[in-house]
């Protein structure tokens, strides 16, 4: 897989990198130093993250620090890249990314998509502060093997104003590289923090690398790997 | 059904959960007739690895009969025995189709738990084995969902036991993969670190592949005993000697082992200062793992010789990369690509050339599995593998 390495350093996050709700074991700390590590629990995750942290705090900002003891340092952009590398051809690709089941599938752990034809998904996104974000995306373009692009059409709700993807083939003959770009643009603007916690403290391009690792065992295998309804002890089994 | 599970640090209980089902068209629900306890399994118990979730189904080393097959799924059929790889593969991505299975890109559920772990690039799921590592329900229950059975499903032989096939599911294919990376030269000698069962395994496999003398390093009487029995090993117990790297010098008259095994991982134990300072910073968290037996494989090996890591790392620091480079040793290491190996170790088992039914010292039902990891992790009564019979 290729990702391209093309966002400033800052666009990074640090400690709340990828966690879901119920697994928020990391309590990082950097000093003034740059150089303290303090985990409670979680200590291979913790020390890879620590030490991205201490890379990046030299050449561009240290998290404040806040009053928890989690440093705060999602800063968010707007426009989030990823691409990755699926061995097909682009034209099966581009096919399979438009069947009408494909983007529920794909981007159901981002929001709630319901097709509603003529190339227009109804999405929502459920929101702990209050009214939910729902709105529409509309097809507006569409070029067989190459792109294809969606734009909110009532962007005053839409937590996701375009979404964008291309199809290009990769080098050495090893299929397609699929680059998927959203702009992420809360109505009335929002801080970052606050829009990880719609997504459970994901940031926005783990939440696209997941679209795009899921499309990817779609395409290769015919189906997504899942936890879903499995054993386990306890309520949410997945 | 029941199932052993994971309530907490050094906390197991057994409990009813819901039965596993058929959610994928490649699934296949597997009846577990043996599951086993493996080493890597005590760093989420013990807490050195993080991502588990207070009621996971733990155990990723088993073999059982298939009970239920999905739409898709065409070579696997109710009622096969098979041993499965611990690791979850799709058999269509490039790291499979270059028998490189356990970096299998397809099968991980939840890629962005493991993105601080990898730098982004997610490996084959396990089953039972933390949800940074894809959080699937694991085998130490009646029943077991299966992903992708053609894949990963081999059937046992007629003559091979199940306690020899449990062990074709990690062990052996572990220790299997750890040799074959030393590329063995006739006239070859190994060291390998741990007389576990994956070290043991490493060790008959060296053999199998045609070293001509094997050393093997660990602390229990009653492993070295193995080593030597079982897999024709010339041993070191390290609490005796002053020092393992001087032993192993002597012993290969000044030129030292060709390849050195490490199949023991984060949490080894040893002498002296440097595991002094290993358990000091293990202890608060300042880095995951005590690398004594890694660092003295490095300084051990010959110069141009390979060293081949088994063991679970996650960050370890001191390490010695200096006699790496000026030694010109090759590294080779993974998550075993089963898969890849298991067609000549089931041929190896029909021989009775490689029978791993020894490890299994201690068997218990599944409802006794808190205390068969109690004395696993103890090695109590010379444990070296507990196994569980639902």
């Amino acid at each position: 897989m290729t990702y391209r390495h093309s966002e400033p350093p800052h666009h990074g996050m640090t400690s709340r990198h990828a966690h879901a709700p119920e697994f928020r074991p990391v309590l990082l700390r950097v000093n003034a130093l740059g150089v303290a590590l303090v985990a409670v629990a979680g200590v291979a995750a913790i020390s890879m993250i620590g030490a991205q942290t201490l890379a990046r705090g030299r050449t561009t900002r240290i998290g404040h620090q806040r009053g928890n003891g989690e440093a705060s340092t999602y800063a968010h952009e707007p426009e989030v890249e990823r691409s990755l590398t699926i061995e097909k051809p682009a034209e099966e690709l581009h096919g399979l990314w438009r069947e009408a089941e494909t983007l529920p599938r794909v981007a159901g752990h981002i929001a709630q998509i319901r097709t509603l034809g003529d190339g227009e998904t109804r999405w929502r996104v459920p929101s702990p502060f209050g009214r939910d974000y729902e709105w529409t995306m509309r097809l507006t373009e569409d070029r067989p093997g190459e792109v294809l692009r969606w734009k909110a059409a009532d962007s005053a709700s839409a937590l996701l104003s375009d979404i964008a993807v291309r199809f290009r083939p990769a080098s050495g003959g090893r299929g397609t590289v699929v680059t998927l770009r959203v702009r992420v643009d809360p109505p009335g603007g929002m801080l970052g923090e606050a829009l990880l916690k719609l997504f459970g403290g994901v940031v926005p391009r783990e939440l696209l690398s997941k679209s795009l690792h899921y499309f990817k065992s779609l395409a290769e295998t015919g189906e997504i790997p899942t936890t879903e309804r499995q054993p386990a002890a306890r309520a949410d089994t997945r | 059904m029941r199932a052993l599970y994971w309530n907490g640090v050094n906390d197991l209980r057994v409990g009813t959960v819901k039965d596993p089902e058929i959610v994928n068209p490649h699934d296949a629900i597997l009846r577990v007739r043996l599951s086993t306890t493996c080493g890597s399994d005590l760093h989420f118990i013990d807490g050195y690895i993080p991502s588990m979730k207070p009621g996971d189904v733990i155990g990723h080393e088993f073999m059982g009969v298939i009970e239920d097959v999905g739409p898709e799924v065409k070579r696997v059929k109710r009622g096969d025995r098979v041993v499965v790889p611990s690791f979850i593969v799709c058999g269509q991505c490039w790291y499979c189709q270059h028998n490189l299975y356990s970096l299998c890109d397809n099968t991980h559920p939840k890629p962005e738990l493991q993105a601080p772990l990898l730098g982004g690039y997610p490996t084959a799921g396990i089953y039972g084995y933390t949800h940074a590592f894809g959080g699937y329900a694991g085998a130490h229950a009646q029943y077991v969902r299966i992903p992708f059975a053609d894949n990963d499903c081999f059937k046992v032989p007629d003559g091979v036991a199940d306690e020899t096939a449990l062990f074709l599911s990690d062990a052996a294919p572990t220790g299997y993969m750890g040799a074959d990376f030393c590329d063995i030269q006739p006239g070859d000698t190994v060291a390998v670190w741990g007389c576990g069962g994956v070290g043991l395994m490493a060790q008959q496999s060296a053999r199998l592949m045609g070293a001509e003398r094997v050393i093997a390093i660990d602390r229990f009487p009653e492993r070295l005993r193995m080593a030597r029995e079982h897999a024709g090993s010339e041993t070191i117990d390290y609490t005796q000697v002053d020092s393992v790297l001087e032993a192993l010098m002597e012993m290969t008259g000044g030129r030292g082992p060709d390849s050195c095994i490490d199949a023991v991982g984060m949490e080894a134990h040893g002498t002296g200062p440097q595991y002094a300072y290993d358990r000091v910073k293990q202890a608060l968290r300042l880095e995951t793992d005590r690398g004594e037996a890694l660092r003295e494989a490095v300084m051990a090996c010959r110069k141009g010789g390979t060293l081949s890591v088994l063991g679970v790392y996650g960050l370890i620091d001191k390490f010695p990369m200096g006699a790496i480079m000026n030694k010109g040793m090759t590294v080779r290491s993974a998550q075993q690509h089963g898969q890849a190996y298991m067609d000549r170790l089931l041929a190896h088992a029909q021989k009775g050339e490689l029978n791993p039914a020894y490890l299994a010292t201690h068997r218990f039902s599944l409802e006794d599995g808190p205390r068969g990891y109690d004395m696993f992790k103890h090695k109590t009564d010379g444990c070296v593998r507990a196994v569980f019979a639902p």
